[in-house]
C-alpha cells in the first residue's frame, strides 16, 4: 500500500475516532439534557398531580382522583399515568399506559421522583404521595411522551453531524493535499532517484524545493549520491589500476569463482598463452585451460576450493597452448571466511628461461666438477668460518672421508693438532687483519685422515668472494711419496757420497796398508820361534787387517746389496724423477721435453736404482747447463739382436762432452768437471748400475749443440 | 835350469822394494820397475816368466802394459794388483787376459801361492 495512502487512512481513522468520541460526548450531553428537561417536566407534572390527587386520596374519593388523571392524561406531554393507593391498590388510571395492571409494590417517596428504566418496568417515573405530616398517602405511575422533548435535542444532533462529516471531508481532503504535495511526490522523486542511483547513474540528482525535512533529505541523498559517485570513481580507478598492475604482470593470473570457472585472466595469460580474457572468463579451468588436466591442477584447485589445501606449486608443467614453454604454477585462496567454497587465484610463471639458466649452471657445475674430480690435486672449498663446502674427489680419497661426511664440517678435522684448534683463530686473524700467512704463498702443512694418520702436504690457499661471501679454495697434493724420494734421494746421494769417500780412501790406502802389512809380513818371516819381536809383528799385521776389513766394510755399506727385481715402468720412473728436480729445473730455466712412446714396454730390476740412473742422467744434464737450456727426453721401444730393448734417450743442450773425454767417462773417478765439484762416480755406478740390469748406456755428442746418453735395457717379453 | 824370473811393476818404491825383496829371498830372480814404459822397456831386452804389475800407475799403467806383454811375449804370465778390489772387478781383470789377481792389501804369502800355482799350471802345459 503506498505510503500517502496508508497516512491517510491513518489520519482519517483517528480524526473519525477523535470525532465520534465528540459526537458521543456531545451525543450524552444532549441525552442528559433531555433527560434533564423530561425529568423537570415529570417534576412540574407528577407536582401537580400529586397536589391534584391529595385531598381526593385522603378523602377516598377514588372518582376525583379519577377525574384528575383524566385531566392529566390530556396533557400533550404525558401518555399516561396511574395513581396507586399505599397498599398498592390502584385507584386510577388514564390515558395509555404500557405496563400490566395490576397491584403496585413499589413504595415511593413523596419528594422523590425516580425513574424508572425500562427492563425495570420502564420507562416510567414514579413517585409518593405524601400529606403535610409526611405519611404516605400513595404513589403515582407516569409516562411521558418523550417526543415532547425532542424539538430540543433534534437540531443539536444534526448540527454535530453535520460539522463531523464537514470536518472529516476537510480534513481527509486537506491530509490527501498535504500528503500528496510533502510527501508522496518528495517521496516519489527521491524513490526514483534511488532507483536511478540503483541503477548506477550516479549522477542523478534530485532538486526539492520547499519540501521541509524532505528538501534536506534530499539534499542528504545528493551528498550521498555525490560521495557514492566519489568513492565509486575511487573504486572503479582502483580496480583499473590493479588491473593494469596485474595485467602488467609477466606472470600469468587466472580467478577461479567459486563455481569452479574462470572469473578473471590477465593480460599475460591472452599475451604468452594464447587465450582471449573474453573467450576464458566464464568457461570451466580445464575449458580455458587444457593443461589443467595433467599433473593434478584441477584436482589441487579443487582442494583448495574446499579449504582442504591453503596452496599449491607445481612446477614444470608444459602448456598445450604454448608447448615450447615451461611453467610453474602457483595456486592459493582468496580467504572468504562466510563461504565454505572459496575463490582460486593460480599465477603461471614462465619458466623457460630460468631453467635452461638452472640447467646452463648445473651443466657448468657439472662441468667444473668433473674437471675438480678429474685432477690429481685436492681442492677443497671453505666459507670464512672454515665450513667445507665442497670437496672433490682427489681430496676425498686423500683424507678417506665421502663428500657427504665432510661438507657442513669444519674444515679443522682435516687438521692434526695444535693446528685443529687453532685453525678458526688463524682465519679470524686474517679476515680481521689481512694479513697473509698462507694465501698466495703455499706451504707444507699435515693433514689428518679419516683415521687418524697424518699426511705431509703441500697446501696453496686462495680467496674468492662469492655473492659477498668471502670463500677460501686449499688446492694440496700428497707429498709423502715425494718427500719419499727426496729422502731416498739424499739417502742415495749420502750412500754415493760414503762410497765415493770409501773408494777414495780404499784406493789411497790400498798400498801403504800394503806395504806396511807386507813390511812386517816380511819381517816375521825372518824373525826366529823365540824372537820375542815376532808378536809384535804380528800385531802390526792384525791391526793393518782391521783396518781393512774395516774400509771394506765401509764400501759395501755404500753399496746396495740386494737389488729387487720389480717390473719397471720405465716412464712412470721418469715421471717421478721430473717431479723430484721439476721445481729445480724450472729455477734453473730448464725447459723439458719428454716423448714416450705409447708401446714402451716393461723392464726387469731394481726400480731404485733405476730411478738412480735416470736421476744421474737427468742432474748431469741439469748441471750442464747451468744457464737454463733444453732436456729432451724421448723413451720408446726398439728391436735389437736379442729381442726387444726400451730406450730411453736424455739429451741436452749444454756444452757437450770434449771428444777425448767420451771414452772414458763411465769410469770411476774419472770426471769432466772442475776439482772439487763431480766425484767421478755418478756415470760409474750409472753404468754398474745398467750391466746388473744387462743393459747399455752410451754417450755422444749431438750435432750442433750438447750431448745424449742413451740407455738401453732388455724388455720383458710380453709373450713370455 | 833357470832361476823363474819375475818383474816387480809398482809406483810405490816401498811396495815394489818390499815385493822384490820377499821374491828374491823366495829364490825368484826379480826385476824392478816404476812404471808401464820402463818395465816394457826392460821386458823388450829380456822377457820375465811372470810380471807383477799394479793397474794404476802414471803414464804407461798395468793394463796396457799387459797389453805390450801379450803383443811381445805372450808366455809371460801377468798378476795384476789393483786397490781394493771387488769381485767385479776381478772379474774385470781376469777378462781382459791376467793371470792372477791380487787386491791391495794382501798377505805377501799370497803372491808366492798364486806364482807357484801358475807356474805349475805352465809347467803343465809345457
Amino acid at each position: 500500500m503506498r505510503i500517502a495512502t496508508r497516512l491517510i487512512l491513518l489520519l482519517l481513522t483517528i480524526v473519525m475516532t477523535l470525532m465520534g468520541a465528540y459526537a458521543v460526548m456531545t451525543l450524552a450531553r444532549t441525552q442528559a439534557r433531555v433527560e434533564d428537561e423530561l425529568m423537570k417536566k415529570a417534576d412540574h407534572i407528577g407536582l401537580a398531580l400529586a397536589v391534584g390527587t391529595l385531598h381526593h386520596l385522603e378523602d377516598g374519593d377514588d372518582a376525583g382522583v379519577q377525574d384528575v388523571v383524566d385531566r392529566i392524561s390530556h396533557h400533550d406531554d404525558v401518555l399516561g399515568a396511574a395513581v396507586f393507593a399505599p397498599g398498592g391498590r390502584l385507584v386510577a388510571v388514564g390515558g395509555d399506559l404500557s405496563w400490566p395492571r395490576g397491584p403496585h409494590t413499589q413504595v415511593y417517596k413523596a419528594d422523590e421522583l425516580g425513574y424508572l428504566d425500562p427492563d425495570e418496568g420502564g420507562p416510567a417515573f414514579l413517585c409518593a404521595i405524601r400529606d403535610e405530616s409526611g405519611a404516605l398517602q400513595g404513589s403515582l405511575r407516569m409516562e411521558l411522551r418523550e417526543m415532547s422533548v425532542l424539538p430540543y435535542v433534534l437540531p443539536e444532533r444534526n448540527r454535530i453531524l453535520i460539522v463531523i462529516v464537514a470536518l472529516t471531508a476537510v480534513i481527509a481532503a486537506s491530509v490527501y493535499w498535504i500528503t500528496r504535495r510533502l510527501i508522496a511526490r518528495p517521496l516519489g522523486v527521491l524513490s526514483s532517484g534511488a532507483e536511478a542511483v540503483g541503477r548506477g547513474e550516479l549522477g542523478h540528482r534530485i532538486t526539492l524545493d520547499d519540501c521541509g525535512e524532505i528538501s534536506d533529505l534530499a539534499e542528504s541523498f545528493n551528498r550521498m549520491a555525490e560521495n557514492l559517485e566519489v568513492s565509486n570513481r575511487e573504486c572503479v580507478e582502483e580496480r583499473e589500476r590493479i588491473r593494469r598492475v596485474v595485467d602488467g604482470m609477466p606472470e600469468g593470473v587466472v580467478v577461479l569463482g567459486k563455481d569452479g570457472r574462470v572469473s578473471y585472466w590477465n593480460r599475460a595469460m591472452e599475451t604468452r598463452f594464447g587465450m582471449r580474457f573474453e573467450e576464458a572468463v566464464g568457461r570451466p579451468l580445464t575449458a580455458a585451460l587444457p593443461c589443467a588436466e595433467d599433473r593434478g591442477i584441477q584436482g589441487a584447485c579443487q582442494q583448495l576450493a574446499e579449504g582442504r589445501k591453503t596452496n599449491f606449486r607445481i612446477e614444470d608443467v608444459r602448456l598445450r597452448l604454448a608447448p615450447d614453454r615451461t611453467v610453474t604454477i602457483s595456486g592459493t585462496v582468496l580467504p572468504d571466511p562466510d563461504s565454505i567454497v572459496r575463490e582460486v587465484v593460480m599465477v603461471l610463471s614462465d619458466t623457460t628461461e630460468r631453467r635452461a639458466a638452472e640447467l646452463a649452471v648445473r651443466e657448468s657445475e657439472l662441468r667444473l666438477r668433473t674437471v675438480m674430480d678429474s685432477v690429481l690435486e685436492g681442492i677443497i672449498t671453505i666459507d670464512a668460518n672454515g665450513t667445507v663446502r665442497s670437496i672433490n674427489s682427489a681430496a676425498q680419497k686423500m683424507f678417506g672421508y665421502a663428500e657427504p661426511e665432510i661438507v657442513g664440517q669444519n674444515v679443522r678435522v682435516l687438521m692434526p693438532e695444535p693446528h685443529a684448534s687453532r685453525h678458526d683463530t688463524y682465519v679470524g686473524s686474517y679476515l680481521k687483519t689481512g694479513e697473509k700467512r698462507i694465501i698466495g704463498v703455499g706451504r707444507q702443512v699435515e693433514g689428518r685422515r679419516r683415521d687418524g694418520s697424518t699426511f705431509p702436504m703441500d697446501l696453496s690457499v686462495s680467496e674468492f668472494a662469492m655473492e659477498s661471501e668471502r670463500m677460501f679454495t686449499g688446492t694440496f697434493r700428497d707429498i709423502t711419496e715425494k718427500l719419499d724420494m727426496e729422502q731416498q734421494l739424499q739417502r742415495s746421494q749420502q750412500l754415493a757420497l760414503v762410497g765415493e769417500l770409501a773408494a777414495g780412501i780404499a784406493h789411497e790406502i790400498g798400498t801403504p796398508l800394503n806395504v806396511i802389512s807386507g813390511t812386517a809380513e816380511y819381517l816375521l818371516t825372518e824373525c826366529g820361534p823365540s824372537d820375542s819381536r815376532a808378536d809384535d809383528l804380528e800385531g802390526i799385521r792384525e791391526e793393518v787387517g782391521r783396518i781393512t776389513g774395516l774400509v771394506k766394510r765401509l764400501m759395501e755399506f755404500s753399496r746396495r746389496e740386494d737389488p729387487r727385481d720389480d717390473v719397471v715402468q720405465l716412464d712412470s720412473v721418469l715421471d717421478s724423477v721430473l717431479l723430484l728436480l721439476g721445481r729445480q729445473l724450472e729455477k734453473a730455466s730448464v725447459e723439458v721435453k719428454v716423448a714416450v712412446e705409447e708401446a714402451l714396454p716393461p723392464v726387469r730390476g731394481d726400480r731404485d736404482e733405476i730411478q738412480q740412473v735416470l736421476l744421474n742422467l737427468v742432474m748431469n744434464a741439469w748441471q750442464v747447463m747451468p744457464r737454463g737450456g733444453q732436456l729432451d727426453i724421448r723413451a720408446g721401444c726398439e728391436e735389437a739382436a736379442d729381442g726387444y730393448q726400451a730406450v730411453l734417450r736424455v739429451a741436452d743442450t749444454g756444452p757437450g762432452i770434449p771428444e777425448e773425454d767420451i771414452e772414458r767417462l763411465f769410469e770411476p773417478f774419472y770426471t769432466t768437471k772442475p776439482p772439487g765439484e763431480g766425484t767421478g762416480l755418478g756415470l760409474s755406478i750409472v753404468r754398474r748400475i745398467v750391466d746388473r740390469h744387462g743393459g747399455r748406456i752410451t754417450a755422444q755428442n749431438r750435432t750442433g749443440r750438447g750431448a745424449v746418453f742413451e740407455l738401453r735395457i732388455p724388455a720383458i717379453d710380453r709373450e713370455a | 835350469m833357470d832361476r823363474v824370473r819375475i818383474m816387480v811393476v809398482d809406483d810405490d818404491r816401498r811396495m815394489r822394494r818390499l815385493l822384490a825383496r820377499f821374491l828374491f829371498r823366495e829364490g825368484y830372480e826379480v826385476e824392478e820397475a816404476p812404471d808401464g814404459s820402463v818395465a816394457a822397456e826392460v821386458l823388450a831386452a829380456r822377457p820375465m816368466d811372470v810380471v807383477l804389475t799394479d793397474v794404476r800407475m802414471p803414464g804407461m799403467d798395468g793394463l796396457e802394459l799387459m797389453e805390450s806383454i801379450r803383443d811381445h811375449s805372450p808366455e809371460t804370465a801377468v798378476i795384476l794388483m789393483t786397490a781394493f778390489g771387488t769381485e767385479d772387478s776381478r772379474a774385470e781383470a781376469l777378462e781382459e787376459g791376467a793371470d792372477g789377481y791380487l787386491s791391495k792389501p794382501f798377505q805377501i804369502e799370497d803372491v808366492v801361492t798364486i806364482i807357484r800355482r801358475l807356474l805349475e799350471r805352465r809347467r803343465e802345459r809345457a
